[in-house]
């Protein structure tokens, strides 16, 4: 086996499902959530070397991939504006053909908040929450002690929650 | 093993679980896989796997390649060495890998490049035609230059009607284009932009025109500089690049077009000698290509 398909079935293939997954379920848009994977693996052939040098590869490139999906969606955010919905030809009360039973607004929300996370943050907290990563791993793909990879965590959730309380989404509301 | 969530933690997970951990629809999903798919085949070309002499040229880089030389011959680099082959694919609307790979399949191009110092500055500017077998021909200024993969051949004034000595900046352009095949797009950006690169296709929606056009942006995080390349989305060929520094106010603007193919004779410098030599054209009609 050559080096570049041990790389790739060492650091990547283990891992691919949840890069795909990790990426569409913040886009959620098809077509974005193609482009932010590519995005994402253009990324990582830029950081190759880093990431075979990394305490944490895998953490790190699913970093990148949280990464590439928050840029997307912020380059998204900015150009629909805060307080429309990030699929306009959809009605903000429709329900969302991405996820049965959610307005598309709630969605749209929820990525607004996501949107307006720091990088770090939304790293942190998608590591945290979707990926059931623990602190350790998190500081070590953000590059940062794991008191900070907390603070991250800590001020992705209070800024997200503010965001929703302030639409008047309860956690509640949202989940049940 | 990860530790325990927090309840807000919990919470907050419940939450976003239930409205964004929908699966990927399947089409997606296999969009995604041939992309990635393609990301594995082209791996063994990745440059820290297979050579680093090429990271070894960009440490010998000679004192020119600074500065404001930096900037518009990196931009021009980027332009040029979108013939290398590309290395990642994907589906849906044009990926940036689309557009090189199409344009690699393109045996010539004509480009104009406009470079600025500053904003109020008035812009040089100069052409390149490329040819089949790696033919080069650059107009600068008054001067003619012929090239080709081998180096330099000759270049002349149309003015003096003589073979000159080819301008600085004309050389390395063509310095550029002798060693296109020895180092990767990839290497040329970290030559302009740092390890902090990141080459991403803008969301944007131009309005009016926004079915026909897809722009890339190459962008540095805290960095003044930017790059942008528009493309179409027909022929997945593009068709600008634009740098900007918008502390220093230089610019450099490249337009591609695809509309003649030059024959032979377009690139043979002795023809053109020939031509300058024995025609009665004036100068103005030297330097027409079309």
């Amino acid at each position: 086996m050559d080096a570049a398909e041990a790389i790739y079935l060492d650091y990547i293939e283990p891992i691919k499902d949840r890069m795909k997954v990790c990426i569409y379920r913040i886009v959620k848009d098809p077509d974005d959530a193609a482009d932010a994977f590519q995005n994402a693996l253009f990324k990582i052939w830029n950081y190759l070397d880093r990431i075979m040098n990394h305490p944490n590869p895998q953490a790190y490139i699913l970093s990148i991939c949280v990464s590439s999906a928050h840029d997307l969606l912020r380059t998204r955010s900015r150009q629909s504006g805060h307080e429309m919905p990030l699929i306009p030809e959809i009605a903000a009360d429709a329900p969302s053909p991405f996820r049965p039973g959610y307005s598309n607004e709630i969605i749209a929300i929820v990525q607004h908040a996501i949107a307006s996370m720091s990088l770090k943050q939304a790293q942190a907290v998608f590591l945290r929450l979707f990926e059931n990563e623990s602190y350790s791993v998190i500081s070590d793909a953000l590059g940062c002690t794991e008191e900070t990879a907390r603070s991250h965590v800590s001020k992705g959730l209070a800024n997200l929650r503010s965001i929703l309380l302030k639409r008047n989404i309860s956690m509640r509301e949202a989940y049940s | 093993m990860p530790d325990n969530l927090d309840p807000t933690e919990e919470t907050m997970k419940r939450m976003l679980q239930s409205i964004m951990n929908d699966p990927i629809p399947e089409p997606i999903d296999e969009r995604m896989e041939k992309t990635l798919q393609t990301f594995r085949r082209n791996l063994p070309e990745h440059p820290y796997l297979r050579s680093k002499n090429r990271i070894r040229f960009f440490a010998k880089m000679p004192t020119w390649f600074s500065g404001w030389n930096l900037a518009w011959s990196a931009s021009l680099a980027i332009f040029l060495f979108l013939f290398i082959p590309s290395f990642l694919l994907g589906g849906g609307n044009p990926t940036w890998a689309d557009v090189t790979q199409q344009f690699k399949s393109i045996p010539f191009f004509h480009a104009t490049v406009y470079a600025k110092k500053i904003t109020s500055k008035n812009a040089v500017q100069f052409e390149i035609w490329m040819g089949e077998g790696g033919k080069v021909r650059l107009r600068y200024g008054s001067q003619v230059v012929f090239a080709d993969k081998k180096g330099f051949h000759k270049s002349y004034d149309i003015l003096t009607r003589s073979a000159v000595k080819p301008d600085q900046d004309a050389m390395h352009v063509l310095q550029l284009i002798n060693s296109a095949e020895s180092f990767s797009l990839e290497a040329v950006i970290q030559i302009l932009t740092g390890n902090m690169t990141e080459l991403r296709a803008l969301p944007t929606q131009v309005e009016g025109v926004s079915d026909d056009i897809s722009i890339f942006e190459l962008w540095r995080d805290n960095s003044p500089e930017s790059i942008q390349i528009w493309a179409l989305r027909g022929s997945l060929l593009p068709v600008q690049l634009q740098q900007k520094n918008r502390q220093s106010g230089e610019s450099i603007d490249i337009f591609f077009s695809y509309l003649k193919q030059q024959p032979e004779s377009f690139f043979d410098p002795t023809q053109f000698e020939n031509i300058l030599a024995n025609s009665s054209k004036v100068p103005t009609e030297l330097l027409e290509a079309y």
